[in-house]
């Protein structure tokens, strides 16, 4: 350093020292090159875009779907019971307590919890899209509960009304059916077919009145805008249990038909709205199996062999696959899985679930667990009765809920 | 478009010459801080090429102490490169380097004695300060540090100086 700029003892002491170092022969000069802005670097661009990419991806609602999905994997995996069901018992004998509300899981083999929840208008399910929270009513009071059986009060639909869980629109909001309690004190209002929409983290309910609303409606399409219409008495049911569905859009009711524009019935809608539909053809012993738009005429998928006069259909709300049972109770059933678009995933061998009747089914998120409804005499010779439970799919475990007098079992 | 290239391409080469000018002027002084500042020559002379290598994409008229940035830049890349070398030695990938005649001649060095006994923070605040002739406000804006922690350190680097000095 020739011009030190500063003339304190420290400068001079350090500029006469260091000055006095060697400086080595530098012969070639000034070789360095001006380093390349980051920008144009290709593997800052290509790092940048990269980043760009994970950014947009971890932001995007599927990371976030799947990130909540490995949650509840963990969640399954570290505390969570196996299996988690509210079901109806009508087991108190007591006329004056005709359905009693209760929660039961696979951590407790089935034994019950029993939500502080009784009375004769007492609905539940189904279960949110994210498995965690399941719509109950009773009455005029909209709850949500939880795979502990914790109920929590979301909203009121007014006093003289009894509201009734038809499905969810979303994460966030319920549907439920609206309609005047018997002896209550609604006004004429009441009386004209109504729904409302709720959402279950503020509470803000809305009413929607429509006229041409089915009061017998029981099941909603994802994405709030197909309510199923039910065939009414299970003598009526063809094949599957959906005889039509209402537009809650246009207001208009939909037909059920097949690929060649016959009747049909339905048995449940896919993840993204499409329906399933089932066509028994009870000469040949086949269920000819159908996915489509509704309002539009479905493809078929698969045609499937079936020993019994209704088939049943579970559908999976998570995977979308099709489960069919095509065969009876009283025996081994035969049980195959297909995909939305007709591929066998497997087959599968049930155990014998009652001696004879008829059985409804449903699968758990996971799918692991199939619940039934089984309507059947408990034992040979004795009264008819309906009684639920619990299939472990991957060992055939049966888990019953009770001898006689549970039903409406919706799994988690 | 060829015109704009070559347009460019004239803008660029005065901004060159300025360098290489800068880099006569300053490689002694930058070369003997480094070394100072490190305690070897090794890895000083790549470090002053790269710094000017970042530098030449600017106009030295338009930083207010070209050395003092030039020091800062150089002084980074060189603790890169022992951090690096201690690594590789650790793991057996790198041997020591060999000791040159300007390494020798460093350690001979009365001063060599005084600027070990600081700290490696105290040795580059003086040499910056003291020899470089770097401002506290330019030490603060270019080693990314606060004006406050500047003053002070150097205060305190200053004093050790002075101590050490007079126990010599």
């Amino acid at each position: 350093m020739s011009e030190p700029i500063e003339h304190d003892e420290i400068a001079h002491r350090l500029v006469i020292a260091l000055d006095a170092l060697p400086v080595p022969e530098e012969p070639t000069g000034l070789r360095a090159t001006a380093t390349p802005s980051l920008v144009r670097v290709p593997n800052m661009l290509l790092a940048a875009a990269l980043l760009l990419v994970l950014i947009t991806a971890v932001t995007s609602p599927q990371f976030q779907r799947a990130a909540a999905e490995l949650t509840r994997y963990m969640e399954r995996i570290l505390v969570a019971p196996e299996w988690v069901g509210y079901y109806h018992d009508h087991t108190a004998g007591d006329s004056a307590v005709p359905v009693r509300l209760q929660v039961a899981s696979g951590d407790a083999h089935g034994r019950q919890t029993t939500p502080d929840m009784v009375g004769p208008l007492v609905y539940h399910g189904p279960w949110s899209p994210d498995r965690q929270h399941i719509i109950v009513s009773n009455r005029s009071q909209l709850y949500l509960g939880d795979q502990s059986g914790r109920l929590r009060p979301i909203a009121d639909v007014g006093d003289g009304y009894t509201a009734r869980p038809l499905g969810w629109i979303g994460r966030d909001t319920v549907l439920a059916i609206v309609s005047a309690t018997p002896g209550g004190a609604a006004t004429h209002e009441a009386y004209k077919p109504s729904y409302v929409t709720v959402d279950v983290r503020t509470g803000a309910l809305e009413r929607h009145i429509d006229e041409n609303f089915p009061a017998h409606a029981f099941w909603m399409a994802p994405g709030g805008r197909w309510t199923a219409v039910g065939v009414g008495p299970s003598d009526a049911i063809e094949c599957g249990f959906i005889e039509k569905l209402y537009d809650l859009v246009t207001r208009q009711f939909v037909d059920i038909v097949d690929a060649s524009g016959r009747s049909a019935r339905a048995f449940g809608f896919l993840r993204d709205g499409r329906i399933v539909i089932g066509q028994c053809d009870r000469e040949a012993g086949t269920l000819e199996l159908y996915v489509g738009t509704p309002g539009a005429r479905p493809s078929p998928i698969a045609v499937v062999p079936i020993a019994v006069r209704r088939p049943v259909l579970a559908l999976g709300s998570v995977n979308d696959e099709i489960f069919v049972i095509a065969s009876g109770p009283a025996a081994p059933q035969n049980a195959y899985v297909f995909d939305p678009s007709g591929r066998l995933l497997r087959r599968m061998l049930l155990p014998r679930l009652a001696s004879a009747g008829a059985m409804a089914a449903g699968l758990s998120g996971d799918g692991r667990f199939m619940s039934f409804d089984v309507d059947a005499p408990v034992r040979p010779g004795e009264e008819w009765a309906y009684r639920a439970g619990v299939v472990d799919l991957r060992t055939g475990a049966v888990t019953y809920l009770c001898d006689s007098g549970c039903d409406y079992l919706y799994l988690r | 478009m060829v015109a704009d290239v070559e347009a460019t391409r004239s803008q660029a080469k005065p901004a060159e010459a300025a360098w290489e000018a800068v880099y006569e002027r300053t490689r002694p002084s930058l070369v003997r801080a480094l070394s100072a500042a490190t305690g070897s020559y090794d890895g000083v002379e790549d470090a002053i090429q790269d710094a000017f290598g970042a530098a030449l994409r600017r106009s030295p008229s338009r930083l207010a102490n070209v050395e003092g940035w030039l020091f800062t830049i150089a002084l980074n890349r060189l603790r890169s490169h022992h951090r690096r070398a201690r690594v590789l030695r650790r793991l057996g990938l790198m041997s020591a380097p060999r000791e040159s005649e300007l390494d020798r001649a460093l350690q001979r060095a009365d001063i060599r004695r005084v600027l070990d006994a600081l700290t490696r923070r105290e040795r580059e605040l003086l040499l910056a300060k003291h020899y470089v002739g770097m401002t506290q406000d330019e030490i603060a804006a270019y080693m990314h540090l606060p004006r406050g922690t500047v003053s002070a350190a150097i205060s305190r680097a200053a004093a050790r100086f002075r101590d050490l000095e007079g126990h010599r």
